[in-house]
């Protein structure tokens, strides 16, 4: 990957949202962007947490707007979300958060702003968005699983065709990433035969098995009844704990309270208050996050 | 999705409930009819009275009259659709002497037309320069003849065919109308060319003009009104006298019909009527009118054609003239020599539903000769079959051929081992030219090229040997034809065939031609059906893609092909691509040029399947390979496509038998297929058994694919149930 554009410079101080206890390491110098090691899911180079993630942002976006046809649904966004964070989003329905994951790997286009993935500028027009996507993994509230082809099938699938990585190697490590979320021994059943929270891990397995750098949850377990649930957000519980870089779109304010290193609360297009999780569960700023976990809780 | 196939299977069924009724009520009404009319005349037309002879309409008060309506200037339609014609207007006459009204169905196809005036169901004559000859006989009554006619060979102007033998040989295709004595013709004397069938003359003719044939044999006053008015480029090569009558098709179960109109034609002839119409659209009086009252006046027209024959040949001689400039160069001469010399020999094709002179079988010889200047008259012929062979009949035809006139000759025929001898009454003058014709004639049974030999005798006493005449090719006798000659010796199968309802549908000895005539055809079909639809597959992927296409001009290419393409009748645009194709220099043999059009047609169809097919894939599955870092041509390959196939299959299975039925719309241009030779057999059997059999033949296919679309549609159902 090259050294970053010239935009470097004025992109640090453009992120006030970066207020949090993640701010001090976002402050990097202009060159701040260093040591792209891809991140290994199978796993040694784990960042310690207490390092207040040391350096680099993996997502940046800046003035992030989108409108559908005249509705606005984003109305500035600024986020940057750094190796090893864990973000969780929170908001009522319509508050733009679901736009707002789809746009960092352009399922939706936005309509103006900027959103950079590592040193890449995404929204940039001579941008390879297929060779982003490689790195940025995506969890849909409905698995959107292949249905014409087996678990494992699944999982090899972008592994063989987009990794180029051998069909052995793929078909291991696919088993891997099925063990790792419980289901190796369900590798050969079609989507129809598993459950609706079992075809949510296999659809986890799928992304991790490409070795995401950041992985974005859009509602995960919205569409899983409730003794499903679990299953789904342990396996996120333990990425986490394996110091995947995760944005997390929710209304699990449990998992948010345990798991984010930092809340972002969204409501009408914007975020209106961010933090640590006691703090934003605990102290909530704004009257609108009173109200919403007023009304969740 | 599920809606066009359950609706494609319903159809089926309903097509078969149809099918099922319109047989059953065949059966009820052949068996009404035949009872009508005879045990209740009352039930007959009113006109009947002023008649001393009964007989039935089916439209009362009205004589109801099947034709092609596509054979100028005797019978066409004219700008606003109103039949128009020569026999049209005799037609008239007729009517208006029988006191009826004249009631012209819409165009029928030819072979159609002796099955339906068999019936009686729904029309009560035919009349469209239908040949008098002994298997239409076997089916329906003629009246007498109304019109002579003979043969007449066409080409275009620049061709360089001369005459018709230089048609004789491979890779010239003769361009026919089916079923019709000229399809006869071309088949025995020009056995080397392909024969090429068409639904009528106008597509016959329009396909020499295309390229796509050499050229056109067709009945003689037609040809000329068609060289001489719609097709001015092309030319009469050769006529050939063939002393063909014409006659107006009757039911055998309505005779006193027959005797009316033969009253009627006779009193039309008699009053000049009959000769001021033929002035009108002939241009000139027939010659010999008086004899040709007298001869319709006589018994069956059929055996009397001697004295009728040269006069309307005249005739059409002459409008040839007028018509054709080429008219000069249009009998092919044939030179009398010193000895007799020009010896001709064809055999007719005996091979039920086929075409091949079978040996062992009774076949017609055609024999001729042109007597030598030097060696006196002939008072007899002898002629010769090679070992094996034998003549079983001694009833001979001889007739003297001046131009287009035909001179019966007497002649006793006796048998005498393997050879014919032929006594005439009165010798042949010298420099004559003869033309023998044999009934009962077996070639030997097994296969091989034969020449026909034998001695002449001159009046002074002189015994010499015949000149060797050219090959006929015999082919051996097949299972077929031994088991349609067992049929022929059964007495059930007589009674089962008297059924009238059994002998139309089901006469047994046309089930057993025509399963082994058809089966060709069957090849041919799913040939085009199975090179055909794969084909069709990736053409319909490409268009559906361009349809979806965001690029307006991509999109408007792939929306005017399917909508061009599926809003033209499939029978149209086979006819723009057989016809119009060799017009632009691409002369595509018909197999292949009739795959394509197949292909390109299904193409349309199967890019708005694949179309629905591909948007009915939820947008989560694109999302879901997209953010796997699939391109979007990985993601249809690998995740729509494969999908997409699972549920589009039952409707592509559907797709694939309309398709295979619909090839035999390929039929009207002389593609060589299952229907094409169900028409050819029903043309010339006047029976409808042959297209049951090629009903079978669909049926065969399609029920079980039909079958299969109904499970996959089920398990598919279940599966999608299952899910979720």
């Amino acid at each position: 990957m090259a050294h970053s554009p010239s935009a470097t410079e004025d992109r640090i101080e453009n992120t006030p949202a970066n207020k949090g206890k993640a701010a001090g390491g976002a402050s990097l110098d202009g060159d701040g962007v260093v040591a792209c090691t891809p991140h290994d899911a199978e796993g040694a180079q784990v960042p310690d947490k207490s390092d207040a993630f040391a350096s680099d942002a993996v997502i940046r976006i800046e003035g992030l707007r989108k409108s559908f046809g005249d509705q606005e649904i984003l109305k500035g966004i600024d986020l940057t979300v750094n190796r090893g964070e864990v973000v969780v989003i929170l908001g009522p329905s319509g508050s733009g958060k679901s736009t707002l994951l789809r746009c960092v790997n352009r399922l939706e286009e936005a309509t103006s702003g900027h959103i950079w993935f590592e040193d890449t500028e995404i929204t940039g027009p001579a941008t390879d968005i297929t060779k982003v996507r490689e790195h940025v993994g995506m969890v849909f509230q409905n698995f959107n699983l292949f249905p014409h082809l087996t678990a494992k099938k699944n999982v090899m699938l972008a592994q063989e065709h987009v990794l180029k990585r051998p069909k052995a190697q793929a078909e291991r490590i696919a088993l891997e990433q099925l063990e790792r979320v419980g289901l190796r021994d369900r590798a050969d059943y079609k989507p129809s035969q598993l459950s609706g929270g079992q075809q949510q891990r296999v659809a986890i397995a799928r992304a991790l098995a490409m070795d995401p750098h950041v992985m974005l949850f859009d509602e995960a377990t919205s569409a899983l009844d409730p003794e499903l649930v679990r299953d789904v957000l342990d396996v996120m519980r333990s990425l986490a704990r394996d110091g995947m870089t995760m944005m997390v779109v929710t209304h699990e304010m449990r998992f948010a309270r345990d798991v984010a290193d930092r809340v972002i609360f969204m409501d009408g297009g914007v975020i209106v208050e961010q933090g640590a999780p006691e703090d934003v569960f605990e102290r909530p700023q704004s009257d609108r996050t009173k109200d919403f976990l007023g009304h969740i809780a | 999705m599920r809606s066009p196939l359950i609706r494609s299977v319903s159809r089926v069924a309903t097509i078969m409930v149809a099918l099922l009724m319109a047989a059953s009520i065949t059966l009820c009404m052949v068996g009404c009819s035949s009872e009508t009319s005879q045990d209740d005349p009352s039930a007959s037309s009113g006109a009947a009275s002023s008649s001393e002879n009964q007989y039935t309409l089916v439209n009362q008060g009205k004589l109801t009259v099947a034709s092609d309506l596509a054979t100028p200037p005797f019978e066409y339609a004219d700008d606003s659709g109103e039949p128009q014609g020569f026999t049209v207007e005799l037609m008239g006459m007729i009517a208006d002497r029988l006191g009826l009204e004249l009631n012209y169905l819409p165009a029928q196809k030819f072979d159609g037309i002796i099955p339906s005036v068999k019936q009686g169901v729904k029309t009560d004559v035919g009349a469209c320069n239908i040949t008098i000859n002994e298997e239409r006989l076997q089916e329906v009554d003629f009246t007498d003849s109304y019109m002579d006619s003979n043969q007449g060979v066409a080409a275009a102007k620049d061709s360089g065919y001369e005459q018709a033998s230089d048609l004789n040989q491979a890779g010239v295709k003769v361009a026919v109308q089916s079923g019709t004595t000229s399809e006869e013709w071309a088949i025995e004397n020009l056995p080397n060319a392909q024969t090429v069938n068409f639904d009528d003359w106008i597509a016959a003719f329009t396909a020499v003009m295309s390229g796509q044939c050499q050229a056109v044999v067709c009945d003689l006053p037609v040809e000329q009104w068609m060289v001489s008015n719609s097709f001015t480029d092309m030319e009469i090569i050769e006529e050939i006298p063939t002393g063909e009558q014409f006659g107006i098709a009757v039911s055998k179960s309505n005779p006193g019909l027959t005797q009316a109109i033969n009253r009627a034609l006779a009193d039309i002839r008699a009053e000049g009527a009959y000769d001021e119409l033929y002035e009108k659209w002939f241009g000139m009086a027939p010659s010999g009118s008086g004899g040709a009252t007298s001869d319709a006046a006589g018994e069956a027209a059929a055996s009397d054609n001697a004295g009728a024959a040269g006069e309307a040949s005249d005739a059409g001689e002459e409008s040839a003239t007028a018509g054709s400039d080429s008219a000069d160069a249009a009998q092919a001469s044939v030179e009398a020599q010193p000895e007799l010399s020009s010896i001709t020999a064809t055999a007719r094709s005996n091979e039920d539903g086929g075409s091949a002179v079978l040996g062992g079988i009774a076949t017609r010889l055609t024999w001729g000769c042109v007597t030598g200047t030097e060696e006196g008259d002939i008072s007899q012929i002898t002629l010769q079959l090679p070992d094996g062979g034998s003549f079983e009949d001694t009833s001979v035809e001889a007739v003297i051929v001046d131009d287009l006139s035909r001179t019966q000759v007497q002649a006793q025929a006796s048998v005498s081992d393997s050879s014919l001898v032929v006594d005439f009454a009165e010798p042949i003058p010298a420099g004559s030219q003869l033309s023998i014709e044999v009934e009962g004639v077996l070639f030997p049974s097994t296969a091989g090229a034969y020449t026909v030999g034998g001695t002449y005798t001159t009046s002074d006493g002189t015994q010499r040997e015949l000149p060797a005449s050219p090959t006929i090719s015999v082919s051996e006798s097949t299972w077929v034809q031994a088991a349609v000659n067992w049929l022929d010796s059964q007495a059930w199968v007589e009674a089962w065939n008297s059924n009238p309802f059994l002998g139309m549908f089901f006469k047994l000895q046309y089930v057993v031609t025509s399963i082994a005539s058809l089966f060709q055809g069957w090849g041919t079909a799913l040939l085009v059906t199975v090179i055909g639809f794969p084909l069709a597959i990736p053409v319909g992927l490409l268009f559906a893609f361009l349809k979806m296409s965001r690029n307006r001009v991509l999109r408007a290419i792939g929306v005017t092909y399917i909508n061009l393409l599926r809003g033209i009748p499939l029978f149209l645009q086979i006819y723009i691509a057989f016809f119009g194709m060799p017009m632009l220099g691409f002369n595509l043999p018909n197999l292949p040029l009739g795959i394509a059009v197949m292909a390109v047609n299904t193409s349309a169809y199967l890019a708005e399947i694949f179309r629905a097919g591909i948007e009915s894939i939820p947008k989560g599955q694109m999302e879901a390979a997209s953010s796997l870092g699939m391109n979007k041509i990985q993601a249809m390959g690998l995740v729509i496509i494969p999908q997409t196939v699972r549920r589009v299959m039952p409707t592509m299975t559907s797709e694939f038998v309309m398709l295979y039925k619909d090839t035999s719309l390929l039929s009207s241009v002389g593609v060589m297929e299952l229907m094409m030779f169900s028409k050819n057999l029903t043309a010339t059997t006047g029976n409808i058994t042959p297209y049951i059999c090629a009903a079978l033949y669909y049926l065969v296919v399609t029920i079980p694919l039909i079958h299969v679309v109904t499970k996959a549609e089920k398990k598919m159902a279940s599966e999608e149930g299952g899910r979720q």
